[in-house]
């Protein structure tokens, strides 16, 4: 009988390694891979090889919010130099979802902590190969230029301040746009900059579905807001951007990976991340819901509209809780993450067999 | 080892205080700030005896695990924790190349047993991520988390390709193994490294444990042991993607996923780039879409 060489230096020896040999469970007890290419060697009593994240619903739902916040302030920097028909109405909407996701936002991430009572040690440096200090400093940059914004609609240029505010107001718009855009997408790269298999595996995927849904969903709130206040072209513009978002976020799927897949195992986890629910929310729902709507009577397209957006950002905190989820599973899964842990190249596809 | 002859000034069993520079008594090496130090652990030495998690625990005062028995072999600690800084994994093999247990090697070495520990990884992933700075390089070139600014935000938890560091329940706040950061402040040796009757576990500076790794893997196998490789020095699986170096690096005679042990881990920051320059350009090219739509009733 062939016996395991067990030095892995080279890719010569690692091919050579039996994977019959010694395994410690029958195939029939070895639990079942959580998606992607699955490890079949031995392992450790397919223990844990790593720890997952400590993160729940607070994360996927700061994720959820800062994202739209973000981008609904994105957009209203976009709408004010567009010199659209009525910047104004967006640009408050934008400013007023802004500020409450911001609030809103840090209030769950604080709440998350396991100590929360030093958030702001969150401050204390700034590290670019961590995500999460990039984030922080996003979040403080947007809420402080939204709070610029919020002041400039209380005050409206009636005092000293307030002019001096309404004069701010331009660049502090410019400045909650951009950094809003980063909150949309960052927590992407904050999950991919893990060793979590279910996020490692394709971060620039994620990234890109981070970054329409976000899109989608601060489109979907100011197209809210838009219709509660009867401003129905512009609404209707709105629409239209968070249909163009859910529509990147579906092709968003087809972003290839640093590794492009080269088996029918490595592609799989595009398939199995997400449920169903999330997807049908996200894309299927709206799009039928806002198209519907056009074809009907203005009261129905009122209805329609409205239901097509609350599906919009249903579909976009759940498609965050699915990704988050996956990575927290993928980090229990020792077989996963050994399958991904292999040098690079031609052993790799042997892993998954 | 060559004790020094200075050993013999302290021969007494009761010690009026802590001996200077003792790890050069117990380990041979003085400790001096701005060297790199770190543990070499062989596991072909290990017995099992779990003499350097009981060590480990009593010296960093560290709770108790409710115990349970796991039903899968000797191992019932399971990993390591915030709460479990070394733990010794036993390997029970019973069978190899055939399906019943009667076919076992002739000696009893065929467990592996492998005393596992906070890596201290030159790059470390989880100092990488750590937003706070609580996690820091000390000048012995270790990682530790400083407990007085943790905030328990846990992102060098799912950091660690490792599976090490936790942020405990018991406190909010992520522990690790410091490789006895007070100890060495000292002049001590790491508890575990001293507990450790059959040397398999060694502490030293890194260039003199690497030389001494890699006579011992010359040794083994020029006495048949050909599966014996080392995993942590650079050039070696365990130093790879980005990890230039694991300070605690290990002896072993079967694939690191036996030990459960990634064999190619990866520097978890090279991925920050990549994904946010992706999610920027979506954003910006749907921004200009944005702006297309938004202007266009005016014209």
């Amino acid at each position: 009988m062939k016996r395991a060489v067990a030095i892995p230096d080279s890719d010569d020896t690692v091919r050579q390694v039996d994977l019959r040999i010694a395994p410690n469970l029958s195939a029939a007890k070895r639990p079942m891979p959580t998606g992607g290419a699955a490890w079949c060697g031995e392992t450790y009593y397919d223990r844990p090889a790593l720890k997952a994240a400590p993160w729940g619903h607070l994360v996927s739902g700061y994720m959820f919010v800062a994202g739209l916040g973000g981008a609904a302030q994105m957009i209203g920097a976009v709408a004010r130099q567009s010199r659209s028909r009525n910047p104004d109405g967006v640009v408050r909407d934008a400013r007023l979802i802004g500020a409450v996701s911001v609030l809103a936002g840090a209030a769950m991430l604080i709440a998350d902590l396991r100590t929360p009572q030093r958030w702001y040690n969150m401050l204390r440096i700034f590290r670019p190969t961590s995500p999460m200090s990039i984030g922080s400093y996003l979040l403080t940059t947007f809420g402080a230029a939204t709070s610029v914004g919020v002041a400039d609609e209380v005050l409206r240029g009636r005092t000293a301040a307030g002019r001096r505010v309404m004069q701010a107001a331009p660049a502090a718009q410019t400045v909650a746009g951009i950094t809003g855009a980063g909150l949309g997408i960052y927590t992407a790269s904050l999950l991919g900059a893990t060793s979590s298999p279910g996020w490692t595996e394709n971060p620039r995927r994620m990234a890109a579905r981070f970054a329409s849904s976000s899109f989608a969903s601060g489109a979907a709130a100011l197209a809210l807001t838009a219709r509660m206040r009867g401003r129905l072209p512009t609404a209707r513009r709105l629409e239209l951007l968070a249909c163009l978002g859910v529509l990147t976020h579906a092709a968003a799927g087809r972003v290839p990976g640093e590794k492009s897949p080269t088996t029918a195992e490595q592609r799989a986890p595009a398939k199995t991340t997400g449920s169903g629910t999330a997807a049908l929310l996200l894309t299927v729902v709206p799009l039928a819901c806002y198209g519907l709507g056009r074809a009907t009577s203005p009261r129905r397209e009122r209805l329609m509209s409205a239901t097509g957006s609350f599906a919009l950002l249903a579909g976009a905190f759940l498609s965050r809780n699915d990704a988050l989820e996956d990575g927290k599973r993928g980090s229990r899964d020792a077989r996963r993450y050994f399958a991904q842990a292999q040098p690079k190249a031609s052993n790799r596809s042997d892993a998954g067999q | 080892m060559n004790v020094p002859a200075r050993a013999l000034d302290y021969a007494d069993s009761l010690l009026d205080g802590v001996i200077p520079h003792e790890a050069e008594l117990t380990a041979g090496t003085r400790i001096v700030p701005g060297q790199r130090y770190g543990f070499f652990t062989d596991t072909t030495l290990c017995i099992g005896c779990k003499a350097c998690e009981v060590a480990c625990k009593e010296w960093n005062a560290l709770p108790a695990e409710a115990g349970s028995l796991r039903g899968t072999s000797y191992d019932n600690t399971g990993g390591l924790s915030s709460t479990t800084w070394r733990h010794v994994a036993f390997v029970e093999r019973v069978r190899e190349g055939t399906d019943d247990g009667t076919h076992m090697q002739p000696f009893q070495s065929h467990w592996l047993m492998m005393s596992d520990v906070c890596k201290h990884c030159s790059n470390a992933p989880c100092l990488e991520a750590c937003p706070t700075g609580a996690i820091f390089r000390t000048e012995f070139d270790t990682v530790v988390v400083q407990q007085d600014i943790c905030n328990g935000c846990g992102y060098c938890q799912p950091a660690c390709p490792f599976g090490v560091v936790e942020v405990s329940e018991i406190d909010g706040k992520a522990h690790k193994c410091t490789l006895c950061y007070d100890r060495m402040k000292g002049g001590l040796e790491p508890a575990c490294a001293k507990a450790c009757p059959t040397d398999s576990i060694q502490f030293g500076a890194i260039d003199e444990l690497t030389e001494r790794a890699q006579h011992r893997v010359a040794s083994l196998q020029s006495r048949g042991v050909a599966e014996a490789y080392l995993y942590g020095v650079p050039g070696s699986p365990g130093a790879t993607g980005g990890l230039d170096r694991l300070n605690a690096f290990f002896l072993l005679t079967a694939r690191p996923e036996v030990y459960n042990l990634p064999a190619a881990p990866e520097r978890a920051s090279r991925r920050v780039a990549p994904a946010l320059a992706t999610g920027a350009t979506v954003m910006a090219v749907l921004a200009l879409a944005a702006g297309a739509l938004l202007s266009g009733g005016r014209r």
